[in-house]
């Protein structure tokens, strides 16, 4: 399958030394790829490359076939943007900017979108509420059926049935063979629609994974309830973590193999035991230990 | 480009509209005053005479009067008001063309679109030299249909030479203010360091024309060039100062372009 996004090396660094440090990954056309890392990590300035506001000092970035900075203007007709701030006129109406976007890329300013949202484009964007100015941002970016969205904290400030109804309106764009970048501190929110995670940390790739890879990885969350406290210090295993301890219930993260765990347990007296597979907070944790 | 332009018109209207209004507002106090101002002529005449030399050519009180209406406005409006309200309607729309965008965030809008860099910057420059061409129209013409209304004579010819003067002097800040705009992400700063060259531009002048030994000062000034007070009185266009802010403009126009398009911005 053709790739929609591919970063090759790709490093921008900043006066003071922070940035991104040849950074790869590629995402498919179809596919929903979620870019995940903490504050300060580097996801921003990656966008900002692909998106041309910055120039790379390093590496190469192809949309769709073609280069983010050489055929900028013809990659803009293609991507719908979503900013984290959502760089809206306070003093404009949401309509005004519709037409403004449609009349920039020469498309209809009709926008089913708005209207599925129940966003009332009269009013100024000074005065909608923080939930609403992130409806107007999603109807924008989806101006002009993009063929591919790049997301930063799409779902930012919206309650959860809205939430919902973005998630559903993603899924439905993607089924139109439209790709999406989703950076997101949202974690089972880039769980339940991605369909693989980039992963930075200090403006490094740590990990690009598919997601089915995510949840086969061998990392389990173990909640043992025992009879007494269970000495599990005394086990000796390097690859068990105590998450929660509180009298006689223990939480741990075991990554690898489970046996010798089992194995200690097996000598004392369970009353409950319940083991899941670790959820993408708990691996992306684990990236960042 | 339309699109960005009507834009930038459409958002500045309600300030340039303000603006206009109290230009022609202010010119039309000078109109209402100059009866008094010509009933005391000789006197007031006399008085600018006894003037020193030096300060006479740096305020550019030379070869006027206050007989008419021309000499009358390049004494009090043109000499130091007109060009400060020019500055600053072309500072503050080059301030707020790009460097105002990127403080607010509001250029991610225009730079997520499919239009080049480049266009974004010619759209901003057309724009402001449209509210430039119009606040020249009325401050300069507006006197005027003002003076008819008054029943003074006026020579409408020393007012269309002089504002093609204007609007060459108000193209070249403002052109220098946008290739500031380009360069910085925050209005404040193009407003000091562009604001205080001008400022520091106007001190030049003042001080050449005072102390003979700094006369070659004033070459380093734009106010040296911008004779508004001798194109009113004479209706004689200076073509090379015309041609100094024609070139001030376009050379920062060029670069100001090539600076946005290679830029990095934070949004």
């Amino acid at each position: 399958m053709m790739n929609a996004i591919k970063l090759q090396g790709v490093t921008k660094l900043y006066p003071n030394g922070k940035g991104i440090h040849d950074v790869s990954f590629t995402v498919e056309k179809g596919k929903i790829f979620g870019f995940l890392g903490p504050n300060g990590a580097g996801k921003t300035t990656a966008i900002r490359t692909m998106m041309d506001f910055m120039k790379p000092s390093a590496g190469t970035i192809t949309i769709h076939g073609l280069d983010s900075h050489a055929d900028s203007v013809k990659l803009k007709q293609i991507i719908g943007y979503l900013p984290a701030d959502r760089q809206l006129y306070p003093s404009w109406s949401g309509e005004e900017h519709v037409d403004l976007y449609a009349k920039l890329r020469k498309v209809s300013p009709h926008n089913d979108i708005a209207k599925r949202l129940h966003l009332d484009l009269t009013q100024k964007v000074s005065q909608l509420s923080t939930g609403n100015k992130q409806k107007l941002a999603l109807a924008l970016a989806l101006v002009g059926s993009p063929k591919l969205l790049v997301m930063d904290e799409p779902t930012i400030g919206l309650d959860p049935i809205f939430q919902q109804e973005i998630y559903e309106i993603l899924q439905e764009y993607r089924h139109t063979g439209g790709t999406i970048l989703l950076s997101s501190h949202n974690l089972p929110e880039v769980e339940k629609i991605c369909d693989s995670v980039g992963i930075i940390k200090e403006g490094r790739m740590v990990a690009v994974e598919s997601m089915q890879s995510i949840r086969d990885m061998s990392i389990h969350i173990v909640s043992i309830i025992s009879k007494g406290i269970l000495p599990i210090e005394l086990a000796g295993l390097s690859n068990v973590d105590v998450t929660h301890i509180n009298k006689n219930h223990v939480i741990l993260k075991v990554r690898g193999d489970l046996n010798p765990l089992l194995k200690f347990v097996g000598r004392h007296v369970v009353l409950d035991i319940e083991i899941t597979h670790a959820n993408l907070e708990d691996i992306f944790l684990e990236f960042y230990r | 480009m339309i699109p960005i332009i009507k834009k930038e018109l459409r958002e500045k209207r309600t300030s340039l509209m303000f603006y206009i209004v109290l230009a022609i507002a202010l010119t039309w106090v000078y109109i209402v005053l100059f009866p008094t101002v010509r009933d005391q002529a000789d006197s007031l005449n006399k008085l600018v005479q006894m003037y020193p030399e030096a300060l006479k050519k740096a305020f550019k009180l030379e070869g006027g009067g206050f007989n008419t209406i021309e000499s009358f406005l390049s004494y009090e409006l043109f000499s130091l008001m007109w060009p400060l309200l020019a500055i600053i309607l072309a500072l503050s729309r080059a301030g707020s063309a790009i460097a105002g965008e990127v403080e607010r965030n509001t250029i991610g809008t225009l730079l997520s679109q499919p239009i080049s860099r480049a266009r974004i910057y010619i759209a901003k420059l057309l724009s402001g030299h449209i509210s430039i061409i119009l606040f020249v129209i009325a401050s300069i013409l507006s006197p005027i249909p003002l003076a008819w209304l008054y029943g003074f004579p006026v020579h409408p010819r020393n007012f269309l030479v002089c504002s093609i003067l204007c609007l060459c002097f108000a193209s070249a800040v403002y052109s220098a203010g946008l290739l500031g705009s380009a360069i910085a992400s925050e209005r404040s700063k193009l407003y000091g360091v562009v604001g205080g060259s001008i400022l520091l531009m106007y001190i030049l002048n003042v001080v050449s024309g005072i102390k003979p030994s700094l006369e070659k000062l004033q070459y380093g000034s734009i106010f040296h060039y911008f004779n508004a007070t001798d194109v009113m009185l004479h209706a004689r266009l200076p073509i090379g100062s015309c041609l100094l802010f024609i070139g001030i403009s376009v050379v920062c126009a060029v670069a100001g372009a090539i600076i946005f398009t290679r830029r990095d911005i934070s949004v």
